[in-house]
C-alpha cells in the first residue's frame, strides 16, 4: 500500500483509564469497570470495554451507568497513576516524530510525513507503535493512519479497540461518505439537530450540499464542514499545544446551602488552579466560575483582571469578588461548583526593574505551599479563607 | 469670515493639529478644528480633551473677521491635495467655501457655541528650555513607556527639573531610558510632571526651525508649551512614578564598550532565529568579543560574533533583542557606547555620553 503524500496519525489509547485499572488489578480483568466517584452525583470517567457493551460510556452520570450495568464494578479514579502511564505511551511517540500533538492524556496526533526515511512505511511504523504500547504498558490502543487530522480521527474510532484504520482515497470515496455526521468534530446536538431536520445524516449528504448548500443551515461554518465532508482539512499537527484555560470543578452529593460552604470549596478549587498555572509555567487574565443548582440550570460569572497572575492569593480575591457578588444578590443552593482561569499567557521570564512587594511575597508563599504539596500532597496544607 | 492665506502654511498647520485628533470620538465636535481670524492672524485649535493645541498663522490676510469650525479630517485633505500658492476660505453661517483657482469646497461646519474652551497659557512665569535639547529628550525616552496599559503611571514619561539639569525618564518596568541635559536654573525651581507618550509626540512634531527656545508652564494638572507659533496643554498622567534612582544601578563588574551600529547589527543577526514565544538572545561577554547566540526549538539556532572591549569579569547574560535595540537605535551608529553588567539576573546599564542612561533587565535564563 502506497502512502499518502502528508501522513497524519490519530492514536488512541482503548478505554485508557479503565484499561490501566484492569492492568493493576487481574482480578477485574474481563469484567465490567467503570471508573469515576460511586456517589450518586458522580461521573463515568471511563467505562471498560465489557461495560460499554451495556451502553455504559464516559461522561455519563454514575446513576445511569449503573442501571444499565448493575454489576459493573466501580473504582475511584487515580490521576497521578493515568499520568505516568500517559508519559510513557507519549515518550513512545516521541521516538516517531517530532511533530506530537497531545489532545489529551490518551490521544494524541503525529504527524510521520517526514519520517518515512527512518521508519519506512506508516503503516508499518503505526504498528510498530502499536507493539511497543503493548509491550511497554501492556495496554492496547487503535491507529488511524490517514492524510489529514480529521480522517486519521474518524480512522482510529474505526477498528476500536485495538485495531488500526488506513485511510486513503478508496475510503474517501467509499467509506467517509457512510458515516454519520455524528462522527463529525464541531458536530454538537445543535449542529446535528439543524443538519438532521434538513435531511442530512451522513457525511455524503454533506459532501452532496457542499458550500453554497450547506450556507443556509450552517452559516459562517458552511465552508470548513463542506471540505471535511470531502475529506478535506490542513489544519497542521502542532507539538506544543498551549492550554486555553485551566481549571477544576465539583460536584455535591447533596445542595450546599449557604454561600459559606461554597466559599470554602472554592478556595480549595482556586489554589488547585492556581498551582497547576504554576507549574504549567502560565499565568492568568480572567476567571468564569461555574455555578450549577438542583435543577440543573447553570449559570457562568467571569472577571477579567488587567495583569496576568499566577498567585493564589490575586486569583482568590477575584473569584471571590465574583461568588460574593451573585451570592449577595441571589444565592441559591448549589450543586457543582467551578472555576476556570482563562486568557491564558506564559509567564515572563523577562526579569523586572521594580519589585512588586506585594507580588514578591506572595510568590514566595506559593512556591512554599507547591513544595509542600508536591511532596505530602494537596491535604497537607490549607490556607485559612 | 473671509481670508486669504498660504496653502502651504495652512497645509502644515492643520497636519499639526489633526495630529492629536482622535481617529473617533463619542463628540464628533472633537474632530473639528476651531478657527478665530482677527487682524492679520488666524488662530486654530484642536483638542481631544487630553491634549489640547493652539497654533497661530500670522500674515493671513484677513478681508473679514470672524470664528468657524470646520471637519478637520476633510480639510487637512483638501489642503493637501491642491496645489494652489493660496487658498480662500470664505464662511456663511456655518458653512465654509474653500476656492481656490481650479477648485471649489464647501465643508458643513460645527457650531462653535460646542466646541470646548481651551485656556491660553498664561503670558508670565514659565521655565526657558532649549528646543532641541527637549526634542532630544522625547526622543530618547519615550520609546521606553509602557504601551500596554498595566501599571497607569508607566504609560507617562516623567518631566522633572531640579538643580542644573532637566530630564526626562521613561519606563514600562523592564526596561527604563532617562536623558539628562544641563539648564540654567537661578531661580532653583524644582518640578515632576507625568505627560502622556502621545502629548510628548505631538511636542516633537510641533517644534519648528525657527524654535530655539521653548517654554514650559506648570500647572495643578496640566503642563503648558508654548513654541513660536503654538501652544500646547497637556493634562499629566495620575498616579506615582516609580523610584526610578533605585533601580539605576551603580557598580559594576564588567564593562563592555563597542560601536552602536555594529552591536545592532549583530543583535539583529542572531534574533533572526529567535520566536514570538522565546525572545531571548543570550550573549557572551569576555576575551574581547562579544558571542551572541539563540535557539529556539520550532525555529533554529544562530551564532554570530564580534570584536568588543571587554574591561571586568566574563559575562553571560540573556536579553530581549528588541529592548537593546530599541534603546541603542536612538543613537548614532558610530558611536561607542558602554554596556556595564553585573551577572545574569541584574540590571544591564547602557550610557552614551554625559545625558543618556538606558538600564534593561535580562531574561531569567533558569527559566
Amino acid at each position: 500500500m502506497t502512502a499518502p503524500a502528508r501522513c497524519v496519525l490519530h492514536v488512541d489509547m482503548d478505554a485508557f483509564f479503565a484499561s490501566i485499572e484492569q492492568l493493576d488489578r487481574p482480578e477485574l480483568r474481563g469484567k465490567p469497570v467503570l471508573v469515576g466517584h460511586a456517589g450518586p452525583r458522580g461521573v463515568v470517567a471511563a467505562a471498560s470495554y465489557e461495560a460499554r457493551k451495556f451502553g455504559c460510556h464516559s461522561a455519563q452520570p454514575m446513576a445511569v451507568a449503573l442501571r444499565m450495568c448493575p454489576r459493573a464494578v466501580v473504582v475511584p479514579g487515580r490521576g497521578r497513576r493515568y499520568q505516568e502511564v500517559s508519559q510513557r505511551v507519549f515518550s513512545i511517540f516521541r521516538d516517531f516524530s517530532p511533530l506530537v500533538e497531545p489532545i489529551s492524556l490518551d490521544e494524541a496526533f503525529l504527524d510521520l510525513t517526514g519520517t518515512r526515511e527512518l521508519f519506512g512505511d506508516p503503516v508499518e511504523a503505526a504498528e510498530a507503535i502499536r507493539r511497543r504500547i503493548r509491550e511497554e504498558t501492556g495496554l492496547t490502543a487503535s491507529v488511524g493512519v490517514a492524510p489529514n487530522k480529521f480522517l486519521a480521527k474518524l480512522g482510529s474510532d474505526e477498528n476500536k479497540p485495538d485495531g488500526i484504520t488506513v485511510v486513503t482515497d478508496h475510503e474517501i470515496e467509499n467509506w467517509l461518505p457512510t458515516l454519520s455526521i455524528r462522527k463529525m468534530w464541531g458536530v454538537g446536538k445543535a449542529t446535528e439537530a439543524k443538519l438532521t431536520s434538513a435531511g442530512v445524516r451522513t457525511i455524503g449528504d454533506l459532501a452532496r450540499l457542499g458550500e453554497t448548500g450547506l450556507a443556509p443551515i450552517l452559516g459562517r461554518e458552511a465552508g470548513r464542514f463542506a471540505r471535511l465532508a470531502r475529506g478535506l482539512d490542513d489544519r497542521a499537527v502542532t507539538p506544543r499545544r498551549e492550554p486555553k484555560s485551566v481549571g477544576h470543578e465539583r460536584t455535591f452529593e447533596v445542595d450546599l446551602p449557604t454561600p459559606e460552604d461554597v466559599r470554602r470549596i472554592l478556595l480549595g478549587l482556586v489554589e488547585k488552579t492556581a498551582r497547576r498555572l504554576r507549574a504549567a509555567g502560565m499565568r492568568s487574565r480572567g476567571l468564569t466560575l461555574k455555578i450549577r443548582f438542583g435543577n440543573y440550570e447553570t449559570i457562568t460569572r467571569s472577571r477579567t483582571f488587567r495583569d496576568a497572575t499566577d498567585a493564589t492569593d490575586e486569583l482568590w480575591r477575584e473569584a471571590k469578588a465574583g461568588f460574593d457578588a451573585w451570592a449577595d444578590a441571589s444565592f441559591r443552593p448549589v450543586r457543582l461548583i467551578g472555576v476556570s482561569a482563562g486568557h491564558l499567557e506564559r509567564a515572563d521570564a523577562q526579569l523586572g526593574l521594580f519589585p512588586d512587594a506585594r507580588r514578591e511575597r506572595s510568590s514566595a508563599v506559593d512556591r512554599a505551599t507547591d513544595a509542600i504539596v508536591a511532596k505530602f500532597g494537596s491535604g497537607a496544607i490549607r490556607r485559612g479563607s | 469670515m473671509k481670508i486669504r492665506c498660504d496653502r502651504k502654511r495652512l497645509s502644515d498647520a492643520f497636519q499639526i493639529l489633526t495630529g492629536i485628533i482622535p481617529p473617533r470620538s463619542v463628540k464628533p465636535v472633537l474632530q473639528h478644528v476651531k478657527l478665530l481670524a482677527q487682524g492679520d492672524t488666524l488662530t486654530m485649535w484642536s483638542t481631544d480633551l487630553e491634549i489640547s493645541l493652539r497654533f497661530r498663522l500670522d500674515g493671513v490676510l484677513v478681508e473679514e473677521e470672524g470664528i468657524l469650525v470646520i471637519p478637520a479630517g476633510r480639510m487637512t485633505s483638501i489642503l493637501r491635495e491642491i496645489t494652489d500658492e493660496s487658498v480662500v476660505l470664505e464662511t456663511t453661517d456655518q458653512t465654509c467655501q474653500v476656492v481656490c483657482e481650479n477648485s471649489f469646497f464647501k465643508l458643513l461646519g460645527w457650531d462653535p457655541e460646542d466646541f470646548p474652551e481651551i485656556p491660553a497659557l498664561p503670558e508670565t512665569g514659565g521655565f526657558d528650555v532649549a528646543a532641541e535639547s527637549l526634542r532630544e529628550m522625547i526622543r530618547k525616552t519615550t520609546f521606553a513607556a509602557a504601551r500596554e496599559k498595566t501599571r497607569y503611571a508607566l504609560n507617562g514619561v516623567l518631566l522633572h527639573i531640579g538643580g542644573e539639569a532637566i530630564e526626562m525618564v521613561a519606563t514600562d518596568g523592564r526596561r527604563l531610558a532617562r536623558y539628562v541635559v544641563p539648564v540654567e536654573n537661578p531661580d532653583a525651581i524644582e518640578r515632576r510632571a507625568l505627560l502622556p507618550v502621545k502629548g510628548l509626540a505631538q511636542l516633537e512634531k510641533m517644534i519648528r526651525p525657527q524654535d530655539e527656545m521653548v517654554r514650559l508652564y506648570f500647572e495643578e494638572n496640566m503642563v503648558g508649551i508654548r513654541t513660536y507659533a503654538a501652544e500646547l496643554s497637556v493634562r499629566q498622567v495620575e498616579g506615582a512614578f516609580p523610584d526610578f534612582e533605585e533601580v539605576i544601578p551603580k557598580s559594576f563588574e564588567s564593562r563592555v564598550t563597542a560601536t552602536a551600529g555594529s552591536f545592532c547589527s549583530a543583535l539583529r543577526k542572531v534574533s533572526i532565529m529567535t520566536s514570538d514565544e522565546t525572545r531571548a538572545v543570550r550573549i557572551h561577554f569576555g576575551d574581547g568579543q562579544a558571542q551572541f547566540s539563540s535557539k529556539s526549538t520550532d525555529v533554529g539556532e544562530s551564532k554570530v560574533a564580534m570584536t568588543t572591549n571587554v574591561e571586568g569579569k566574563d559575562q553571560e547574560v540573556s536579553f530581549n533583542p528588541d529592548f537593546l535595540l530599541e534603546g541603542l537605535r536612538v543613537l548614532p551608529d558610530d558611536v561607542e557606547f558602554h554596556l556595564d553588567l553585573t551577572d545574569q539576573s541584574s540590571p544591564g546599564r547602557i550610557s552614551h555620553g554625559e545625558g543618556y542612561t538606558y538600564v534593561v533587565m535580562p531574561i531569567n535564563i533558569e527559566g
